[in-house]
């Protein structure tokens, strides 16, 4: 279980911190979600949380033990694909999971196999510099995932993916939280949260605007609606009705002559927009 | 261990794929070579020999069917002469004995050829010959141009590794080294672990080129005191450039520092010389020079290791605050 309790960070030391009192727990086997535009601060509390900015305030703990103590064996259980996908651009795919699974001391996957995971078998033996941005991301994901880890970061794992891509990592990222994983995924692809976070946080301004799991947000902020399309005078018109007005509903359906009915439920994307006044993708 | 091995193995694919690294490595044995075209033109003239005027007429009428003679007034006119930076023996009578002088640094089987050059060319076996040696006096010019090609050979092992690092950097790749359980130790290790191959790789075939291989276990002990010269250089180039083209600026300064420091010693009065004793810049040069001269340098070695650990640790703290690497954990 991962714990981040109060945390704070000031890049210049001035008094101006880029994130504030940011709390939340994120369970094995259960994906977190932490969504904000970019420059809310998602990669700021990412990094933090594994090791590459030193933590200022607050706590960040592992199963209890806090990220200031982790000691080298630590870094075996852990695997971070980051937004930029940086890897060994002169070595071929085969070569950078391979080179990669040699520094943990811990049981790793057949890096040939991962590369069919995320679909770069066949580019298997090119150079990283021959990849689209897309197989880069790929080739990313797979070294987070060529160490069995136990606690995933992942900083945008969808994004220049086509869409047929995408689903496969997704599928990928259930299966790491299926395996009891506990995965930290930073993104404003609202679609990749919703359709997979266990629980998700509104990032704003380097404060959490909100946090539950998308189904209880949707219930709290949204409003379920049916849309009515009708003709009228040979016009296509359309009316939506809150889904708890059901009378309303009926009366209206048997004075119109209704081409399409849709139910429609908020997004998250409406909801980040309802919670902080902003556009999301902003 | 095993993370070290695939870092070097991983750091020669790097290397040997990136066009300008190769050149950077092969630079100073081409400097070498260039070297040797210079200086030989003055040591592969025709057999000489110096007399002075003590050798009968006779006996230089015989040596004059052999070789070109050159005469000089004295004994100590003739020591200067055969320590001059050309290759020249010196004969000379002594309580009646024919004496073979050459110089110390020369290189191996020379002076025995001019003995037997001499003994044929007197045609007395008989005659007992003693050979005398005196100390090396290389021209300034000879031991800077050698002086630089072997810094320079260390030098490019430091930065061959320095250049991969800022690419490390460039990329962010470095992070997701960072987040695995490599250790900054292991990092450093393995740079600096294979900018010494390069640095022996490096010293050896310019010792071998310039036909220095009399000299060529202090060109390796050389190498490995320079150990940690190596590290700041890398370091350094890691630490100040974040990308390619400032790697480019950072070595305009490093390059001149780490090659100029030593050899500006020699123009530096002697009361100002202490100030040189903290850089294992200037220990390098002073090593090199000893080395040439046929002189045991392990004073100047020890001072390589000594000096050259004192500015690696600074540098690894910049480095690490730079980098944002994990120095323990």
């Amino acid at each position: 279980m991962i714990t981040v309790n109060s945390v704070y960070h000031d890049y210049e030391g001035k008094g101006y911190y880029a994130v504030s009192d940011i709390s939340f727990s994120i369970e094995g086997g259960k994906i977190f979600g932490f969504l904000g535009p970019s420059g809310a601060g998602k990669s700021t509390v990412q990094n933090i949380m594994t090791g590459l900015i030193p933590l200022q305030r607050g706590e960040i703990l592992y199963n209890g033990q806090s990220v200031k103590a982790l000691k080298t064996k630590f870094f075996n259980q852990i695997g971070v694909s980051f937004e930029q996908p940086n890897v060994y651009a002169k070595l071929t795919g085969y070569e950078n999971l391979k080179y990669f699974a040699a520094l943990f001391s811990v049981p790793t996957h057949d890096p040939m196999k991962l590369l069919d995971r995320v679909g770069l078998r066949e580019s298997a033996h090119k150079k990283a510099s021959e990849y689209s941005k897309g197989m880069r991301q790929r080739l990313t994901l797979a070294r987070a995932l060529i160490n069995k880890p136990k606690y995933l970061f992942l900083d945008e794992p969808t994004s220049g993916l086509d869409p047929s891509t995408a689903a496969s990592v997704r599928e990928l990222i259930r299966e790491q939280r299926d395996g009891g994983a506990a995965v930290f995924l930073t993104t404003h692809n609202m679609e990749l949260a919703d359709s997979l976070c266990d629980t998700v946080a509104f990032l704003y301004g380097g404060k959490i605007a909100a946090m539950d799991s998308p189904e209880v947000l949707k219930l709290e902020y949204g409003k379920r609606l049916v849309t009515v399309t009708y003709d009228e005078a040979g016009n296509e018109c359309s009316k939506s009705f809150d889904m708890s007005d059901r009378k309303a509903l009926a009366e209206f359906l048997v004075d119109v002559n209704p081409i399409k009915i849709h139910s429609q439920e908020a997004t998250l994307e409406e909801i980040f927009l309802r919670v902080t006044g902003k556009e999301l993708k902003s | 261990m095993k993370s070290i091995i695939m870092t070097i193995v991983r750091e020669f694919k790097l290397i040997f794929r990136d066009g300008i690294t190769i050149y950077l490595t092969i630079s100073p044995a081409v400097l070498a070579l260039i070297f040797i075209f210079i200086f030989s033109s003055v040591q592969e003239s025709d057999i000489a020999l110096a007399v002075d005027k003590s050798l009968p007429q006779d006996l230089v009428a015989k040596l004059e069917s052999v070789a070109d003679i050159e005469f000089v007034d004295n004994l100590e006119s003739l020591k200067e002469r055969v320590s001059g930076a050309d290759s020249i023996a010196g004969v000379t009578m002594q309580d009646g004995t024919v004496s073979l002088l050459v110089e110390g640094n020369e290189a191996q089987g020379f002076a025995e050829s001019r003995q037997n050059l001499v003994s044929a060319a007197l045609g007395t076996e008989s005659i007992q010959y003693t050979t005398e040696t005196v100390e090396g006096q290389n021209s300034l010019a000879y031991t800077i141009s050698m002086a630089c090609i072997f810094l320079l050979a260390l030098f490019i092992g430091g930065s061959s590794l320095g250049l991969s690092g800022v690419n490390e950097r460039e990329s962010g790749v470095i992070h997701a080294v960072s987040v695995s359980p490599m250790t900054l130790g292991s990092y450093a290790v393995s740079k600096i672990i294979l900018s010494l191959l390069f640095g022996i790789i490096g010293v050896s075939a310019c010792a071998l080129i310039m036909g220095r291989v009399d000299a060529l276990p202090q060109f390796l002990l050389l190498a490995l005191c320079s150990v940690f010269v190596s590290g700041m250089i890398i370091f350094l180039i890691i630490g100040f450039a974040g990308n390619q083209i400032a790697a480019v600026g950072v070595l305009k300064i490093v390059m001149p520092l780490f090659l100029v420091v030593g050899i500006s010693s020699v123009f530096i009065s002697e009361k100002w010389l202490f100030l040189y004793y903290a850089f294992p810049m200037y220990w390098q040069y002073a090593a090199i020079d000893t080395v040439i001269s046929s002189r045991e340098p392990t004073f100047q070695f020890l001072m390589i290791l000594v000096t050259g650990f004192a500015w690696f640790i600074p540098v690894m703290i910049v480095f690490t605050k730079k980098v944002k690497m994990k120095a323990w954990r």
